[in-house]
């Protein structure tokens, strides 16, 4: 009869129905109080519960069982505090009896137990196992009842997930609607015409940019406490921190704006506008926001501590300039060559050879001696219109593309326009140019121009202020510099010597260097840039480096790796459209062959083997011999003297005595406190060590767990850097650990599962390298598979204590490719 | 009839990618609700033991009719607050779990001195 009732269709459902899947068992629903729906304890097709979906994907949190089940309707909550967030609660039981009670783990279980409390702490067991509520407090409907039920698929689940954020009613059927799921048009390998091109890059630039503003701007928060300081400059700076910031859905950057608000009673309203100068990072939470000075009567109040409220000013620029890059691709014939035009479309062209002068030595001026696979790099970029440079972590990427951007300027009339999607980047790769004798300028953008630069006098706004020429500009700098402002009159005239001098700066540059985005600021907008590169091209959307390119280039070089990580795209349909495919990987696809450098100089070459097969056919070759990367003094038990390397084996044991929540895991953190430490011990100082974790969890777990742990002076554990994978992208580390963190069956291995997570991850260390994992759990993906038996027969796949380790005997079995 | 009942469950289409982002989402969640409790000022939690009413052995035949057979267990009671007042249900935790297993360890080491 249960058939019969869906037949008669959803109106029969009764209120308690999962919304995803219909199930109504009472003792298998709870429900969610954000938002009233029901869910049940199945999986369905998922790897979590049904309730755990929709409370992660709707970020609600508090829950209540159903009257008719067997608790009755109780709302979870922490009995001592009353938290009702469930992805906080746990039960403890009585130490003498048999009597469980929800506590929050933070803070009521984390207190420290006594010996004559009632109740045991250390028994914490947590609400949500295995992504799922424990299945004797909310039954898991029985294999019948799931197959009966709607089978709801994830991507269903996202679809209807984003519905209800517009329509608390919408059902499944909803999305079958037309014009509900409409996907973008997904990018493709070859456009017809620059017109198509725009079309298709178009919308998904926008939905990216809209996704972006939403996010951003939802970031509200009130309640802020400020402290304020006047710099030199006499500009005001709040500082304050954020609960949110760095766990939430965005990374806050040096140079974002945002406004600053008083709301408090002990003055008028007063609101300002600033730019982020400092974000939070291991020494303190503070994040730093100079505010741009007002008019007079503008003062910030300074007084006022309390009532304050942040929120972010979203800025439409970048995304602006890709569209209108995109736009001049399409419709000015001279933005690029024919053959380029043609080549960024997928089209097929006879080969072009450039008739330029070869020069007679390959090396620059200043910078190291070329290899001969660097050389043959250089040799056979300076004559073609496009070329793709492939640079393995570790292989000269930089003093490769300074020298090419050496000769290219050499060759070539007119300013070569030199960009990379970071800041960093950027900087690096102009002070390398600078070294070659070439006038470097480099352009950053106004928001950054008070900010530290490690190139400060090559940049645009410095040349300006030193050009000692123009005494007429010198003199109103100085006068604006002393009264922080000038009459309208003086300020019309500042503004525009100013812009003559950087016109000035600018044409007699042989380099200017910016970022990607930074090539459309109005200061080049006349400039046409005959040659262009590219550096960290795969680490940007094709509309990005459009931005750069379609000022008239007829000569390209991009550099990047695809192995390594891609631009980062926040909204899923753009991203399902294809927007994180650079334009390198896609030239790629066509049949482009990248140039690769081959010869890595950073890692002890047992380090590269692995990497060098895997993902790069074999090709890497080692610079640096391994006496080179063996630290004589250090210390460590490495299981095997001659190759710095392990991983260290833990097992399922751990998991039950574990917090519980599968991407934290404590004796992994645990360990990586005792390796660090050995470390320490050995002479090794903080700069000198990466730790590399996916998870935010385990990334904030393992800095508070070192400090309590660490048995050395903690402000030594304080130093160490501890981010994820991409955060150490383009950066290396003497030693490296990497604490996988385990998952369980039901979830796979998530974040590592992407290879050049992996190839990442693996290739930031110089002299060492500790991987902390489950080989069990890991074994299962292909990839992991094979880097574990790599370890295994290198006999560095180890279990037990430092002091003490062994190889370890674990097997495990090809997993099955699909 | 019921036993002869073949289940087959529909392949499990999970993306990869998809899953990779529900996972950071997850952990997110978690840390995040961890982290806004950091600074939170603590309160000592020692209860004193409720005085138990009778709770069978094997429990948890409790009201509904709708509650499939209770699962063998280890009977518990569960001390729940409503407002200011103490509540008792009682619960059946599985023999297998580690609330069960830690309990009767327990149970067993007292009985053992
Ligand atoms: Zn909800
Ligand atoms: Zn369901
Ligand atoms: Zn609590």
């Amino acid at each position: 009869e249960y058939e019969e009732l869906l037949e008669e269709g959803e109106g029969e459902l009764p209120e308690h129905a999962c919304a995803y899947c219909g199930i109504h068992t009472p003792s298998s629903v709870v429900k969610c109080l954000g938002c009233s729906k029901y869910f049940c304890n199945s999986r369905g097709n998922t790897s979590s519960s049904h309730i755990i979906n929709h409370l992660v994907r709707s970020r609600h949190k508090e829950v209540c069982l159903h009257p008719a089940s067997a608790l009755g309707e109780t709302t979870l909550e922490c009995y001592n505090c009353g938290t009702r967030n469930v992805f906080l609660l746990g039960f403890i039981p009585a130490k003498s009896d048999t009597v469980v009670v929800l506590l929050c783990r933070q803070p009521c279980a984390s207190m420290p137990s006594s010996k004559d409390m009632n109740w045991d702490l250390a028994q914490w067991q947590p609400l949500i196992d295995d992504r799922c509520f424990l299945p004797w407090l909310v039954t898991v409907p029985g294999d019948h009842e799931i197959l009966r039920a709607r089978q709801i698929t994830p991507s269903q689940i996202t679809k209807l997930e984003e519905l209800w954020k517009d329509d608390a009613n919408a059902s499944l059927q909803d999305l079958e609607k037309p014009g509900i799921d409409d996907e973008p048009m997904p990018v493709l390998l070859r456009y017809e015409d620059a017109y198509q091109y725009q079309n298709i890059f178009g919308p998904l630039v926008k939905i990216e940019a809209d996704y972006d503003r939403k996010l951003k701007e939802s970031q509200t928060q009130d309640g802020i406490v400020v402290r304020w300081d006047q710099g030199l400059n006499q500009k005001h700076t709040a500082w304050f921190v954020l609960p949110k910031v760095d766990m939430g859905d965005y990374k806050l950057a040096v140079g974002d704006e945002m406004r600053l608000r008083y709301y408090g009673e002990l003055r008028a309203a007063w609101e300002g506008v600033g730019y982020v100068i400092k974000i939070p990072n291991n020494i303190s939470d503070e994040i730093g926001l100079e505010l741009r000075s007002g008019g007079k009567g503008d003062r910030p109040p300074t007084d006022c501590t309390h009532n304050f409220k942040v929120d972010y000013v979203w800025k439409s620029t970048s995304f602006d300039r890709m569209q209108l890059a995109m736009k001049t691709f399409a419709v000015n014939e001279t933005s690029v060559s024919g053959y380029i035009y043609h080549k960024l479309l997928g089209h097929e062209v006879a080969q072009q050879v450039l008739k330029t002068q070869m020069p007679k030595r390959f090396s620059a001026p200043n910078l190291p001696e070329l290899n001969v696979s660097q050389v043959h790099a250089v040799k056979s970029v300076l004559q073609k219109p496009l070329s793709l440079i492939q640079g393995p972590p570790g292989t000269g990427k930089t003093v490769t593309s300074a020298t090419i951007v050496y000769h290219l300027a050499k060759m070539n009339p007119g300013q070569v326009l030199v960009t990379a999607p970071s800041n960093v980047a950027v900087d690096q790769l102009a002070g390398k140019i600078h070294k070659t004798g070439l006038k470097v300028v480099r352009l950053s953008a106004k928001s950054r121009e008070d900010m530290d630069n490690p190139v400060a006098f090559l940049t645009l706004h410095e040349q300006v202020r030193n050009n000692d020429t123009n005494v007429e500009l010198q003199k109103l700098i100085q006068l604006r510099t002393e009264l922080g402002e000038l009459s309208a009159s003086d300020e019309k005239k500042f503004k525009s010597l100013t812009r003559a001098a950087e016109r000035e700066i600018l044409m007699n540059a042989d380099v200017i260097c910016c970022t990607s985005v930074g090539a459309g600021d109005p200061r080049l907008s006349k400039f046409k840039f005959r040659t262009v590169l590219v550096d960290e091209a795969t680490q940007a959307t094709e509309p990005e480096v459009m931005i750069p390119l379609v000022m008239g280039c007829k000569q390209v070089v991009l550099v990047g790796d695809h192995q390594q990580l891609g631009p980062v795209i926040m909204n899923k349909k753009a991203a399902r459209a294809g927007l994180h495919q650079s334009l390198f990987e896609r030239l790629v696809i066509l049949g482009n062959a990248p140039i690769r450098l081959t010869v890595q100089y950073r890692m002890h070459p047992c380090l590269s083997e692995f990497p060098s097969n895997m993902f790069y056919e074999g090709t890497l070759q080692n610079g640096v011999s391994s006496s080179e990367r063996s630290a004589k003094n250090v210390d460590f038990p490495w299981p095997v003297m001659e190759t710095p390397m392990m991983f260290h084996s833990n097992l399922g044991q751990e998991e039950i005595s574990a917090s519980g929540t599968s991407y934290l895991n404590r004796t992994e953190a645990s360990n990586c406190e005792k390796v660090v430490t050995k470390l320490f011990k050995a002479g090794v100082v903080p700069s000198q060590i990466g730790i590399i974790t996916p998870y935010e969890g385990q990334r904030s777990y393992i800095v508070s767990s070192m400090q309590v742990n660490g048995s050395l002076r903690k402000d030594l554990y304080k130093e160490i850097e501890v981010a994820s994978v991409d955060a150490f992208q383009g950066r290396e580390k003497d030693y490296i650990i990497l604490s996988c963190v385990r998952s369980n069956d039901h979830q796979g291995i998530g974040f590592l599962n992407d290879p050049r997570r992996l190839n990442v991850a693996l290739t930031r260390a110089k002299y060492g390298v500790v991987i902390l994992g489950n080989p069990k759990v890991l074994a299962k993906h292909p990839l992991w598979y094979q880097l574990l038996m790599h370890y295994k027969e290198n006999e560095c796949l180890v279990e037990g204590p430092l002091s003490n380790l062994q190889i370890s005997m674990i097997q495990f079995s090809k997993p099955k490719m699909n | 009839e019921e036993e002869v009942d073949v289940v087959v469950r529909r392949q499990r289409e999970v993306d990869p990618e998809e899953e990779a982002e529900f996972e950071r989402e997850f952990a997110k969640m978690m840390s995040e609700s961890l982290e806004t409790r950091k600074f939170e000022r603590k309160q000592v939690f020692d209860v004193p033991l409720p005085v138990k009413r009778h709770v069978p052995q094997h429990a948890a035949t409790a009201e509904p009719a709708s509650t499939p057979a209770a699962p063998n267990g280890l009977a518990f009671t569960f001390l729940t607050k409503r407002g200011n007042k103490q509540q008792l249900r009682p619960l059946a935790v599985p023999e297998d779990s580690a609330l069960a297993i830690a309990t009767k360890n327990k149970q067993e080491a007292e009985r053992a001195e």
